[in-house]
């Protein structure tokens, strides 16, 4: 949960609140006691008893009046101060995912320059054996496939929030982009063994941004990668076709999602675990913009999961056929 | 040959870092998550711990508090991309011995490890006094730490027992405070030397009758410290 630094206007928050009840109160009360005296005035300087009651009710009816206006401002003001509240607490959300965040592409960044330096320094080294320098270039290219996703996301996050999320159609065989993604991804540098299952209906056409969608498939499948249970990676991509719909399932045997997490995984920033835990890699920016692409494109993006460590399904869906 | 356990959750950095550490005469244990660390430590024997400390499972600081927890004295070095200051002392409160921040560069890793292993060794040897040294009812041990003083015996951590050795072998002379932080930690190890005044605190309190006004360990305004027996 999000620490709420600001107490002082939480404080205010509470005391806004007191103070308008307690004006509401010692408007009623005042109003009673204002009629009560009116109309002890009106007896005592011998007003007829029809006079008194005239007087007492119009009096009444003002009572009644000023105490609707008197509810109707309290309302407002009430409304008022909790949408302060809740843009207070959202804000204060947003900065700790941006903490996060800041640490989160700190660490990204990091770790493959690291890996790269230590690389080209075992390049250097005499005492290492000219046969393993060999296996130090695939792996240095994979540490800047990394940064350069990584910077990627960080650009395009940002052309987001300034223009939206522009896309180009054009008449697209989906099956052979899925396919294509899934052999890029295979060789994804895993701690543990890696399979994916492919159950890819052949020839499905749609209209997509061919590489907006790429990347969005990919980071969502990327997703499923990482957060596997510590054994293994067993993968499952599946993509069918309804009458007006195309569906792209990947389902993933890891950790899972909570209830919550299957909500707010897609929102900006947002990582599953805190920083110094956290179960993979990443920024938190790939399944957010996954997201906007595939609403971009008319389509919807969920996650499904059983609970944590029962896996998790993300399911796509897009609008079928092609048009000009 | 010296067995380093490497808990690094980056494939990549723990391929290239094994192959240079292997290159240089180094046996190395992989761990890629927290939650293992403890168990394969129990396993094995090990003379340095080179621990990343974001990691799935649990995080680096998480694990160095569990291995003191355990008595263990072997030496920490963290491998962190976190790089502000109170980040750095964080850890080294945590037990940590030593930190680099990512990226870094293979031959200053390389350089910090036996810079740990020469202070290991240094502590472990005896003193000019042997492996114990006793003074007015006190006793420290240098290879199992253990100190006795006024309030009974305490197990001293590997660097509290480094500091006190270093004094007393110093005994009568005064020695600042970067004098002590190059000895005992390196002096890059430490954002600043005011850190070492925790460690003097702490032997006081086991060795001294009143630590409040100390006898033995003796603080020299404006230098650094003495240690002498009056």
């Amino acid at each position: 949960m999000p620490r709420l630094s600001s107490r002082t206007a939480l404080i205010l928050f509470i005391v806004l609140v007191v103070i308008a009840f307690a004006q509401a109160i010692w408007w009623v009360v005042f109003m009673a006691i204002l009629v009560d005296e009116k109309v002890d005035i009106a007896r005592d300087l011998g007003a007829s008893p029809e006079m008194v009651q005239m007087i007492q009710e119009q009096e009444t009816r003002r009572q009644i009046m000023v105490g609707l206006e008197g509810t109707f401002f309290l309302i407002l003001l009430l409304v008022g101060a909790w949408l302060i509240y809740r843009a207070l607490v959202k804000a204060e959300e947003l900065k700790f995912h941006q903490e996060n965040f800041i640490m989160a592409v700190t660490h990204e960044l990091k770790t493959p320059l690291a890996s790269m330096l230590v690389s080209l320094d075992s390049m250097a080294s005499p005492r290492i054996p000219e046969d393993k320098k060999q296996t130090l270039v695939p792996r240095m290219k994979d540490d800047i496939r990394r940064l350069e996703r990584i910077i990627e996301n960080v650009l395009q996050a940002g052309r987001l929030d300034r223009d939206g999320q522009p896309i180009e159609l054009q008449p697209t065989d989906l099956s052979r982009l899925v396919e294509r993604s899934i052999d890029r991804l295979s060789g994804f540098s895993s701690p543990v063994p890696v399979t994916i299952n492919r159950d890819i209906e052949p020839e499905v056409m749609i209209m997509a941004d061919q590489a907006a969608l790429t990347r969005a498939i990919e980071a969502v499948l990327e997703n499923s990668l990482k957060y596997h249970d510590g054994q293994q990676v067993e993968v499952t991509v599946k993509l069918t076709t309804t009458d007006s719909k195309v569906m792209l399932s990947i389902t993933d045997k890891g950790i899972g999602l909570s209830r919550e997490d299957c909500e707010t995984v897609f929102e900006r920033f947002y990582r599953v675990g805190n920083e110094l835990t956290r179960r993979s890699t990443g920024t938190g920016l790939g399944l957010y913009l996954a997201r906007e692409v595939i609403r971009a494109h008319k389509g919807t993006i969920a996650a499904r999961s059983e609970g944590e460590g029962k896996g998790a399904t993300f399911e796509i869906t897009l609008p079928s056929g092609v048009h000009e | 040959m010296k067995t380093i356990l490497l808990v690094e959750d980056d494939v990549n950095l723990a391929q290239g870092l094994i192959l240079n550490l292997e290159s240089e005469g180094y046996q190395v244990v992989h761990v890629d998550n927290g939650q293992e660390v403890l168990p394969v430590f129990r396993d094995g024997i090990f003379d340095l711990i080179l621990l990343d400390i974001m990691l799935p499972g649990t995080d680096g600081l998480a694990v160095c508090r569990q291995i003191r927890n355990e008595g263990a004295t072997l030496p920490i070095l963290f491998l962190t991309a976190r790089d502000q200051t109170d980040q750095k002392v964080e850890g080294l409160i945590a037990g940590g011995d030593d930190y680099i921040t990512k990226p870094f560069d293979m031959a200053e890793l390389l350089a910090r490890i036996q810079g740990i292993f020469r202070r290991q060794a240094w502590l472990l040897a005896p003193g000019s006094a042997g492996e114990t040294f006793e003074w007015d009812g006190r006793r420290l041990d240098y290879k199992t730490f253990e100190a006795e003083g006024p309030g009974g015996k305490v197990r001293l951590t590997h660097k509290e027992c480094m500091v006190a050795k270093y004094l007393i072998e110093r005994e009568g002379e005064v020695v600042s405070r970067d004098q002590l932080l190059d000895a005992v930690w390196g002096y890059h190890a430490y954002p600043t030397n005011r850190t070492v005044d925790n460690f003097i605190l702490k032997l006081r309190k086991t060795f001294e009758d009143d630590p409040a006004s100390p006898v033995y360990f003796e603080t020299i305004r404006g230098v650094g410290y003495r240690f002498k027996r009056p």
